[in-house]
């Protein structure tokens, strides 16, 4: 009788725990159990709680609510209700960062009211499990059939279950982002007049092994640089002299230096800008000298200039006799300073010098003092 | 009598063998190189350990080193089987049949499902989703320009293909564990009341 008894205990048990675990995915049960597989309603409910749910025939639900809906027999999620609008509803996990598509709410099986840590009804059913199958009296001792095993299979179950809970069900695994070696611009600059281009970089992990390609661009004018070296982790560029010519005559100032970088892991494909500030050419008269410095990287042209000069001095220009002295023009090299000797004139005047500059004539005057 | 003891000792023989290949097969499931990292990351993982380099650097990843903290339960369990497994057949080589040996074995082997279904669970969760998340395509675009890495590539070796499946394991698992229940009831039978 004990035994027929302890047998239809064991059936009833089965079909219990089977029922509740599947039974309200096929048919409108009041009360539904369900386990979360994950992290989509993180902090709220966390893999592998159990989550009881009551049937929505029975409760009603409202915008808020966490609710099961089940497209198919196999497949119900547990979300957040964001929306309901008569005929289909709009839910959202509270870990996602958008809401799910709409559904029918004819879809909406259960309204949650509450879940259970996994590491609560998991040893629960399995210790209830085992002392249904095989029934122990804990007041026997370990000498007792099946109680030393019982406690060996605890140990092991609890030892899966923390680590369980501590590594994987406390925080859901964030996307793993690697700290990848990187390449950033620390500085762009042009050393003694423009002949070389410095870009230096910033790199971590990285370290360049060569230039590939290494180009000048400004709108449509593209030349290759005429040399190019590493030095660390600085590229520095020389331009040729011809493409600081092209940018002249064209009137441009802005321009791009266009490399492909090899490095020992990958490639940098960059385009830096670079500036380049025309000036026009300096002129003094210092020390009965005319001085005159050209500050760009292309020749200037220096058309003539003329020296006037007053017989009587400055105060009686229009009374006295003028005196004026032509000289040709010449081309002023890049960076080259020219001094002209005025020590020739002996009396006050004027030096009048005429030069184009970016494709303009223009003409400078300076006073000589005697 | 002697046929009953004959009979204990096949199944002390068979549940300790079956332990001990149950238990090697998760031991070498652990160590052996599940996904191969070709690229910008060379190196490997396992299910117990990692080794990833970029360049000549070594790379830890959190969440791996968190993956391999979850093998410890499943290699605790395997251990601990693999020691009654040895225990058994050393028993059986001397033909003397050990009943405590039979009363551990049981609830170990059956805990061992449990350890495997654990361990393939958060195999999917940590292990799968990293690697998930580390192949493609590594460019970078910053104040330098476009960086371009290169590509993470992964290999998956045909063993591996076979233990990424949980379905051959536990299979092993569940038989194991019905080898065991059979003998530790064997076992009760013979044991005097």
């Amino acid at each position: 009788m004990k035994e027929r008894t302890r047998r239809i205990i064991r059936i009833v048990y089965l079909i219990l725990i089977v029922s509740l675990s599947i039974g309200a995915r096929f048919i409108p049960t009041p009360l539904g159990f369900f386990t979360v597989s994950g992290f989509s309603m993180y902090p709220t409910l966390k893999p592998g709680d159990l989550v009881i749910g009551v049937g929505s025939f029975i409760s009603s639900y409202k915008e808020g609510d966490v609710v099961i809906y089940c497209v198919d027999v196999s497949t119900c999620v547990v979300h957040r209700l964001m929306l309901v609008n008569g005929t289909y509803a709009i839910t959202k996990g509270d870990y996602n960062p958008s809401n799910d598509p709409p559904f029918s709410t004819e879809l909406i099986r259960f309204k949650v009211i509450g879940a259970i840590p996994l590491l609560i009804w998991l040893p629960l059913i399995v210790i209830s499990l085992i002392f249904v199958f095989f029934p122990v009296s804990p007041w026997k001792g370990l000498k007792q059939a099946f109680v030393m095993e019982t406690f060996v299979f605890l140990i092991f179950l609890l030892l899966n279950l923390t680590y369980l809970t501590i590594y994987v069900l406390q925080t859901p695994p964030a996307l793993t982002k690697l700290s990848l070696p990187s390449m950033s611009l620390a500085r762009l600059f042009s050393e003694a007049g423009y002949s070389a281009l410095t870009i230096d970089y910033h790199s971590t992990g990285l370290r360049i092994k060569g230039v590939e390609e290494c180009l000048l661009t400004a709108q449509s004018l593209t030349m290759q640089c005429s040399s190019y070296y590493i030095d660390g982790d600085k590229v520095l560029v020389h331009p040729p002299a011809e493409f600081y010519a092209q940018l002249y005559v064209n009137n441009l100032s802005a321009f791009m230096v266009k490399l492909r970088l090899s490095l020992d892991q990958g490639f940098l494909i960059g385009k830096y800008p670079f500036v380049i500030d025309w000036k026009k050419p300096v002129l003094s008269v210092v020390n009965d000298k005319l001085v005159i410095f050209n500050p760009n990287p292309v020749p200037i042209e220096i058309l003539g200039y003329k020296i006037r000069s007053n017989v009587e001095g400055l105060r009686v220009q229009y009374m006295g006799e003028v005196r004026e002295f032509s000289a040709p023009g010449f081309t002023l090299k890049p960076f080259e300073t020219r001094e002209i000797d005025l020590a020739g004139i002996t009396t006050q005047g004027y030096v009048e010098v005429r030069y184009t500059f970016m494709n303009q004539t223009l003409t400078w005057v300076g006073r000589l003092d005697k | 009598m002697t046929s009953n003891k004959n009979n204990l000792l096949a199944y002390q023989f068979i549940a300790g063998c079956f332990a001990i290949v149950y238990s090697l097969t998760i031991l070498l499931v652990l160590i052996i190189p599940l996904y191969i990292l070709d690229g910008v990351l060379k190196g490997f993982i396992a299910f117990s350990f990692y080794q990833l380099k970029i360049g000549d650097t070594l790379v830890r990843i959190p969440e791996l080193e968190k993956a391999v903290s979850l093998s410890i339960p499943i290699t605790l369990n395997s251990l601990f089987l693999l020691v009654l497994g040895l225990n058994s057949v050393t028993y059986w080589v001397y033909r003397r049949h050990n009943p405590l040996l039979a009363r551990l074995m049981f609830p170990t082997s059956l805990a061992s499902i449990f350890s495997t279904t654990f361990f393939y669970m958060t195999h999917i969760v940590y292990i799968g989703r990293v690697v998930e998340s580390l192949i493609g395509e590594y460019v970078e675009t910053n104040s330098a320009g476009i960086l371009i890495l290169g590509r993470i590539s992964m290999e998956i070796p045909p063993l591996a293909n076979i233990v990424l499946s949980p379905i051959p394991l536990l299979f092993l698992s569940i038989l194991n564990a019905v080898v065991a229940t059979m003998w530790v009831l064997r076992t009760y039978e013979r044991l005097p009341p």
